[in-house]
């Protein structure tokens, strides 16, 4: 497969520029800088209100990003509600949904792995219902747990939620057993794809899934777009937590009401530039073939442990070579991440150092921190060679 | 690598990276007046320095996890206030932060202090440095 680095124009900018840190978000392809350009260039209008060519044109864009959308995750694109990225879905559910459904001594399960994003809202939640918040640990491939999230579920259970693919580890979660668990005993289940998407993007149809949430940052896309989606048995219950234009059907005198879902839960003017250049990060993404761009980050993801393994006083957490994402986490015997963050830095390779916002994951592996490598499309082979040799300076440092 | 890379290196080696692994009074203190937190929640570092205000001036240890940078640096700043009165460390802590916020040209003498003033000008590690030095001015802000 070609190298992609072409069509991203930072490294045009940036030729030394080895980015490493996709986990955090990746880089914006020239397709979708272009026609973010373009809209306002040539079609800026607000949405849905105009009469207009050039309003009704902008509608169809943004509503287009949905329908896309759709197809990617096989739903229908009005279980799409576009958000400012997934911690404001994860929110959204919380306080639109769960909340209604809880009642004190009820239960949310989630595991030890998530993304703060995915254990703040339901921790303050439970707090602010007396309800319990339970965590399931790990299995022995740094799965989450699939038995004791079996034991930890109940009839006082009201939601699991939990992550695809952790951020900090790379292990993918068997979505299969997870929903087995949770549909046989009528649970709701949210999943969080943040790093699912690109290359294992999850089919709603294929799994009873209740809630998905992901950015569009993550997938070429820019920032601030989130999604959320919602199964349609759970239109008629939730209720939206912001009000504003663009979401009203009639209000007479003191009787206000609502369009559906997703409209209801878009008050305002949303970020329309931002999901229509989404539109364009999702073309992006399905003009490749699926098959091979996986199998490129494995092959890649293979030769970056291959060259890390041969450090001296390295070790990794969890297992990277048994999950096929393109993430790695280690350390360096003695020396902190943040130093090799700052050294690989001045080497121009861009990786993360810290906790990856999964504190309790860290406490629970008993870790301070790491450093974390994230690999996307445009990275290389070489670039492993020029990590490791960039690693072994730091090491010869500390001595 | 670059300049800006060898001077970066250069300053680890001589400096921070020796400082760091025998870092000045690094263990938990029993009797102490005052423990002082300087946490960084972004990066985990966590260190407690233990502070008291004695007779023959200020006395202290510290213990914990953060990088070689933060840790240096504590290590750094304790030596340096060790001994003196709380008017004389809180004008270091005052000076010292001044200088790594602004660039004001004070010029310390001593090398250590003069090398973390120094990498203040590698992005994003400023944090690690001013930790302690933070904390400790906190501290003896009230009290001077």
């Amino acid at each position: 497969m070609k190298s992609q680095k072409k069509q991203f124009p930072i490294f045009r900018h940036n030729p030394e520029l080895i980015y490493i840190d996709n986990a955090a978000t990746t880089q914006k392809p020239a397709a979708v800088i272009n026609r973010i350009t373009e809209f306002y260039e040539k079609e800026n209008s607000n949405i849905g209100r105009g009469i207009y060519d050039l309003a009704n044109k902008a509608t169809h864009s943004y509503e287009d990003t949905r329908k896309t959308l759709a197809d990617y995750i096989n739903c229908k694109p009005e279980c799409i509600a576009f958000t400012s990225g997934a911690t404001e879905s994860v929110n959204i559910i919380a306080q639109s949904v769960i909340h209604k459904f809880l009642e004190k001594g009820d239960n949310i399960v989630v595991s030890v792995m998530e993304h703060h994003s995915n254990f703040l809202p339901w921790k303050k939640l439970c707090e602010e219902k007396g309800c319990e918040l339970r965590t399931v640990g790990l299995n022995n491939n740094y799965e989450i747990d699939y038995s004791e999230l079996n034991q930890l579920t109940d009839s006082r259970t009201r939601l699991v939620a939990v992550t695809h693919i952790s951020n900090t580890l790379g292990s993918i979660n068997d979505l299969s057993r997870i929903s087995e668990i949770t549909s046989n005993k009528k649970i709701p289940l949210l999943v969080d794809a943040a790093q699912s998407v690109v290359y294992h993007m999850i089919s709603t149809k294929n799994l009873p899934i209740d809630f998905m949430v992901f950015s569009g940052h993550k997938m070429f896309g820019p920032f601030g777009t989130g999604i959320m989606y919602i199964k349609e048995k759970y239109f008629e219950e939730i209720e939206p937590i912001k009000y504003g234009g663009g979401m009203v059907l009639d209000i007479q005198k003191m009787n206000i009401q609502l369009k559906d879902y997703p409209y209801s839960f878009e008050a305002g003017t949303p970020g329309i530039a931002g999901v229509i250049g989404l539109g364009a990060a999702l073309n992006f993404i399905n003009s490749f073939d699926q098959k091979e761009i996986k199998n490129n980050l494995i092959e890649l993801k293979g030769a970056f442990l291959e060259e890390l393994a041969s450090l001296q006083g390295i070790s990794f957490l969890g297992k990277p070579d048994r999950h096929s994402t393109g993430i790695i986490s280690f350390n360096l015997k003695n020396i902190h991440p943040h130093d090799i963050a700052s050294f690989l830095n001045n080497d121009n390779i861009c990786v993360r150092a810290g906790r990856h916002c999964t504190q309790p994951l860290f406490d629970y592996l008993g870790e301070k921190s790491s450093v974390r490598v994230s690999l996307s499309l445009y990275n290389s082979r070489e670039e492993s060679v020029k990590l490791r040799e960039s690693l072994k300076r730091i090491i010869k440092i500390w001595g | 690598m670059g300049l800006k890379s060898d001077i970066f290196s250069n300053l680890y080696a001589e400096h921070i990276v020796p400082e760091s692994k025998n870092p000045y009074h690094f263990y938990v203190s029993k009797d102490t007046e005052k423990i002082l937190k300087a946490y960084n929640p972004l990066c985990g570092d966590k260190f407690d320095i233990y502070m008291s205000n004695r007779k023959e001036g200020l006395s202290n240890s510290f213990y914990g996890f953060g990088c070689a940078l933060s840790k240096a640096s504590t290590s750094i700043l304790l030596r340096e206030i060790q001994g003196k009165n709380k008017s004389e460390a809180y004008e270091l802590c005052h000076i010292f932060l001044e200088n790594l916020e602004n660039g004001n040209s004070q010029d310390f003498r001593n090398e250590q202090i003069k090398t973390l003033l120094e990498l203040k000008n590698f992005e994003g590690r400023i944090d690690c440095i001013k930790l302690s030095w933070e904390a400790m001015l906190n501290y003896l802000k009230p009290l001077k």
